[in-house]
């Protein structure tokens, strides 16, 4: 799957208003971050960076090990996912996950959610109709989070339309 | 209530386990399988149940059990990161699986070395001062390793700072009750099921950098085993005795009792054309290095192959130059000839198929295939040109591109030139002879077909049980000609330049190409020698091995249809058990096309300056192996100068220049030491590899092979610095002498293994090192580095090897190579009547196209070159109307003479250039601005003159 890692590491810190800082992929495909002269290595160090300057607290501990659990399924699994298989297998255990959920931490948006949406834009944008239909939780959950302007900020938008009929029968002329 | 659901033997329990004892927590420890009800949410496992959330990864589960004191968050989240994408991952794909990817192994070895540097005896905690969750988590992935004997000696050998370590978190408590609680076996199987269970997906070599396995060297993170070692060490102390002698050269080559017999072929090149470099790579180049090596083996090696001739091809071609196919082929064969020659292939016959013993084989096999039953007759519609007395190949018709909206006049009988699509010659309207443009009639005329449906049984059990030994493409094209099922396909045709039929009423017929030219191996090899039958119908005690190289487009011809004939006749013809098809070498980017003058041909490589091992070694090194590989000239000098020169070029110059400088051009007196022979035993991998590589004729790893083996060399004799050694005291001076004689020696090595790649250079190195023949020779059997070259051998002269090419000539190559471009600013602007007329040819084009109804990609190009035409109309109308403005201009003038109003007009123009090259330029408005005035000034007076308002400069922009 093509993630540009660092790109998404510069949305999220567009989204949280802090400054992105200089972020390279250094040895053994690893982001860096650097700033004021401190250095991050890390996709979920850099993150929780971010989220210390941006001053977001989570008041529950379980909280922040959700997102946690969330980022790191991110880097480890979603942006290494390749190929057609390993990409549907993801998107099924997502769309099992999300069935019960509207975030997918607590009840509120999250940046495990942000992560989530940068990274899987690709993907969904180049879903058919049918397979959109297939993962249905995903496509609601991207759907709703992508109406967020300083979410999807210069992303663009992918189409969910719920009119399956022309796909089904197109117009003849 | 906090509970773990997990399986067995998952060691990423313990890390649960540990963290929760850590950091107080009471947990119930549940085991489960992964398709257990209770796990609604996910498969991953081991998962974390903390009031109604579920953490499935064990990492973020590990750290809410026991988290961090917060100075240490940051340090603490930089090494889970650093564990979940890198320790974690490359230990269960190298110890989980039985695949072997060295790459993700090195990152495993150096994610271990990270570690050893980290801690120490005073160091005693990863992060902090005491104990965090990193220490667990790390230990507890490392675990099934360390106490795992054979793994311990193999990954944590020297690393005795994390093996303190791991023994000292051991005996602490927590670690203690973790372990009595949940069993973990050691050795393998825990990485088996972290990887079932976490489910790191396949990692592609992508997934991890290759710059830290390039910048590491190499022989410190591949360390030998002892075995290893001892083997290198007695091989080399046995010296060449093992070696068998190199067979001498006997004329012909004959298969023998007893030994290994291995007959070549490289596909027949087409006569009509100059090849060009994926032609060479694709066949014959491949086949030379699998013969030399072979060859090299002692092995009974007849490489055979020749230019095929017959066919309407060379008929066409004949007719362009105006002179006989035989004269089209005497003198193609010979610039075919002279380019394999200066590329040094190694032939031990380049025959042709223009023989009489061609014409007696394919006569005789298909008279015995036809008695045999395995031919029928079937009547086939074809044209006839009455004048000229002759059936008309398909590609001596012309006439109107049958298929609706082209109305192309000039289709030839095989495709239309205009719409590009497949034609029946039949179905062309008005059709014409291309000879003598007469019409031509539609006649029945009776071929022969080969009835391959019936050979398909015999054929499907045959490739059931050979195919193995094929290239991959060449199986997956054959299995899906199969899985098609075979039709009858024709095998002759209505020509004049080809093997006649051998039957009567059929004289005035000939064999189709296809069908007569894999048989042109067999008559080849009856040029070579009266005993061809032993290469052919080989007796049962010495039988015959078959490799046949070629270009994927070939595969059907030598997977199918040769052997479909070969078995029919059932009597005893060796078949193919080794077909090895390359794909398609691009050009640039591009194909190579000779019509446009578009990359290198083989006789414009001579004329390069380059030699021809260099190219050899670059196109051995893109061959398309498993997918379509392009050749760079860029890449070509980087090759050059990083590979040949930098690094093998150098070493082997290094090793004998010290030899002469310091030992008077002897090799010197050597006392092996265990640094010594480490770097044997390294070497000794590398030519395992290489050996099984081109046996398997995976040419492009067997080059890698030989550069690995001088990298080696080279990186022993920075670390050993003989130049260093040979001015200190006594034991340095020795070292220095065993240092130089073993690169003499690696040296040698090199040389024989060059030989199948570079001839030429091999040679030169074994001059230089004034080896003799006696060990030229290579062993698969005893793969091992020997003392080929003993203490006291006087050397030859040393010479550097290989050149630079600088990237300056690569340019100039480039320009000359990239054929004949059409620029757009060099077609001569047409004038608007023109330009109108083609615009309205072409929107009736379109028009009559959209509407037959056909593809978009079919009309999409049209479309494009309309709106391409109506841009040209339009920029033609305005450059005349502004001839006519000009004109109105001067004309419009009362006041002042056209003279005058020439010289203001120019004035300004050349004012207003000045302006834009000043603004352009990036020069401040202070310095421009003034300039702006004066335009205005001259603008003012030039509308004053003329009488029309002058139009500020600016807004003329579209």
């Amino acid at each position: 799957m093509n993630v540009n890692i660092i790109k998404c590491l510069m949305q999220v810190a567009s989204y949280l208003k802090v400054q992105p800082g200089k972020i390279q992929i250094g040895s053994n495909l690893i982001p860096v971050r650097t700033i004021n002269d401190s250095t991050t290595k890390g996709f979920v160090s850099i993150i929780f960076e971010m989220l210390k300057e941006a001053k977001c607290n989570f008041t529950n501990p379980l909280d922040i090990a959700e997102v946690r659990q969330w980022l790191e399924y991110c880097i480890v699994y979603t942006a290494r996912a390749d190929g057609s298989q390993n990409i549907e297998n993801m998107l099924k255990e997502l769309n099992n996950l999300l069935s019960t959920k509207t975030y997918l931490v607590s009840y509120k948006m999250t940046v495990a959610d942000i992560v989530l949406y940068y990274m899987l834009h690709n993907v969904m944008g180049n879903l058919s109709y049918l397979d959109k239909e297939k993962y249905l939780h995903v496509s609601r959950w991207f759907d709703n989070l992508q109406q967020n302007s300083l979410v999807r900020q210069k992303n663009t938008i992918v189409d969910f339309k719920t009119n399956y009929l022309i796909v089904a029968a197109p117009v003849k002329h | 209530m906090v509970v773990i659901y997990s399986n067995i033997n998952n060691l990423s329990t313990l890390k649960l386990l540990i963290s929760s004892y850590f950091g107080k927590h009471d947990v119930t420890l549940e085991i489960v399988r992964c398709t257990d009800a209770k796990l609604l949410e996910t498969d991953r496992l081991p998962a974390l149940s903390v009031a109604d959330t579920l953490l499935f990864i064990p990492n973020t589960a590990a750290h809410y059990l026991f988290p961090p004191k917060s100075f240490d968050e940051k340090q603490v989240n930089e090494w889970l990161d650093w564990e979940s994408s890198l320790l974690s991952p490359s230990i269960a794909w190298t110890l989980g699986t039985s695949t072997k990817n060295v790459q993700i192994k090195n990152t495993l070895i150096t994610c271990l070395s990270t570690l050893d540097s980290t801690v120490s005896s005073t160091k005693k905690f990863i992060v902090g001062k005491e104990i965090s969750v990193v220490d667990i988590i790390i230990w507890s992935t490392l675990q099934p390793l360390y106490k795992n004997e054979n793994l311990m000696v193999e990954y944590l050998f020297k690393l005795n700072n994390l093996l303190g370590w791991l023994l000292q978190l051991e005996k602490l408590s927590q670690f203690q009750d973790a372990s009595k609680a949940y069993k973990i076996e050691p050795g393998n199987v825990p990485y088996q099921v972290l990887l079932s269970s976490s489910k790191y997906l396949n990692i592609s070599e992508t997934s991890f950098n290759v710059e830290v396995e390039k910048s590491s060297p190499q022989h410190v993170s591949e360390v030998p085993s002892e075995q290893e070692i001892a083997a290198a060490k007695k091989a080399w102390n046995e010296g060449g005795k093992k070696l068998p002698l190199p067979k001498k050269n006997i004329i012909p080559v004959l298969p023998i009792k007893g030994e290994k017999n291995i007959l070549i072929t490289s596909a027949l090149p087409y006569v009509n054309n100059v090849p060009h470099l994926g032609n060479i790579i694709g066949c014959v180049l491949s086949g030379d290095v699998f013969a030399r090596f072979c060859r090299l083996c002692n092995y009974n090696t007849l490489y055979i192959c020749g230019t095929d001739e017959y066919g309407t091809a060379t008929e066409t071609k004949a007719l362009e130059e105006g002179i006989t196919p035989q004269q089209i082929c005497d003198k193609y064969f010979q610039i075919h000839n002279s380019i394999y020659r200066w590329f040094n292939i190694g032939f031990d016959h380049f025959g042709r198929t223009t023989t009489p013993e061609q014409t007696k084989i394919t006569q005789k096999i298909f008279l015995e295939l036809n008695q045999n039953g395995f031919m029928h007759i079937e009547s086939v519609e074809q044209l006839l040109c009455e004048k000229c007395n002759r059936y008309l190949a398909d590609r001596f018709v012309e006439g109107g591109c049958p298929h609706p909206g082209c109305n192309y006049e000039d289709a030839r009988g095989d495709q239309c030139d205009s719409c590009g699509k497949l034609v029946n010659a039949s179905e062309l309207k008005n059709p014409r002879c291309k000879v003598c443009g007469t019409r031509p009639i539609m006649k029945q005329s009776e071929q022969f077909f080969l009835d391959l449906p019936k050979l398909e049984p015999l054929l499907y059990h045959w490739m059931e049980s050979t195919s193995n030994g094929w290239s991959n493409n060449a199986r997956v094209i054959a299995k899906s000609w199969m899985k098609e099922g075979l039709k009858p396909r024709c095998i002759t045709r209505d020509l004049k330049w080809g093997v006649p039929v051998p039957l009567d009423g059929y004289w005035d017929k000939v064999f189709y190409v296809w069908f007569d030219a894999p048989i042109g191996y067999i008559s080849i090899t009856e040029r070579y020698t009266k005993e061809w039958e032993k290469w052919w119908k080989p007796a049962a005690d010495a039988p015959v091995t078959l490799y046949q190289f070629m270009a994927k487009d070939n595969v059907p011809f030598h997977s199918v249809m040769f052997p479909a004939s070969l078995l029919g006749l059932n009597q005893g013809y060796v078949t193919v058990s080794h077909i090895m098809a390359t794909e398609y070498l691009n050009y640039e980017d591009g194909k190579f096309s000779k019509s446009r003058g578009v990359g290198v041909f083989g006789n414009d490589a001579q004329n390069t300056g380059i030699p021809s091992d260099v190219w050899r070694f670059y196109l051995l090194y893109v061959r398309p192996e498993s997918q379509d590989s392009s050749f760079s000239w860029n890449d070509l000098a980087t090759k050059n100068n990083s590979e040949l020169l930098n690094n093998l070029g150098n070493f082997v110059n290094r090793a004998q220049v010290f030899a002469e400088k310091f030992f008077g051009g002897v090799v010197p007196n050597m006392i092996l030491n265990e640094d010594d022979y480490i770097l044997l035993a390294l070497c000794n991998r590398e030519l395992r590899e290489y050996i099984k590589a081109v046996e398997k004729s995976k040419l492009r790893d067997g080059i890698r092979h030989i550069l690995s083996i001088s990298r080696h060399g080279n990186q022993y004799m920075q670390a050993s610095e003989p130049w260093v050694l040979v001015k200190g005291g006594d034991q340095e001076k020795e070292r220095a002498k065993t240092v130089v004689g073993v690169c003499c020696n690696i040296t040698c090595l090199l040389s024989v293994l060059l030989l199948p790649y570079m001839p030429d250079t091999s040679r030169t190195i074994r001059k230089q090192l004034n080896a003799s023949d006696a060990s030229c020779i290579l062993s698969p059997e005893n793969p091992e580095i020997t003392n080929l070259l003993a203490s006291g051998h006087k050397l030859g002269k040393p010479s550097p090897l290989f050149n630079k090419i600088e990237l300056s000539r690569v340019e100039e190559l480039k320009k000359q190579f990239a054929g004949k471009q059409v620029t757009k600013s060099d077609t001569p602007t047409k004038d608007v009547s023109a330009l109108e007329a083609a615009v309205t040819q072409q929107a009736e084009k379109v028009r009559v196209l959209k509407s037959s109804g056909v593809a978009k990609t079919v009309w999409q190009p049209e479309v494009d070159i309309l709106i391409d035409l109506k841009k040209q109309l339009e920029s033609a109308k305005k450059s005349s109307t502004n001839v006519l403005n000009d004109v109105g201009k001067t004309m419009n003038n009362g006041a002042t003479s056209a003279e005058e109003i020439a010289v203001i007009q120019e004035n300004v123009d050349k004012q207003a250039l000045h302006v834009r090259n000043l603004k352009s330029s990036g020069a401040p408005k202070s310095e421009w601005q003034p300039q702006v005035t004066i335009l205005l000034e001259l603008k003012a007076k030039l509308a004053f003159a003329t009488g029309v308002s002058a139009t500020p400069t600016g807004k003329n922009k579209k």
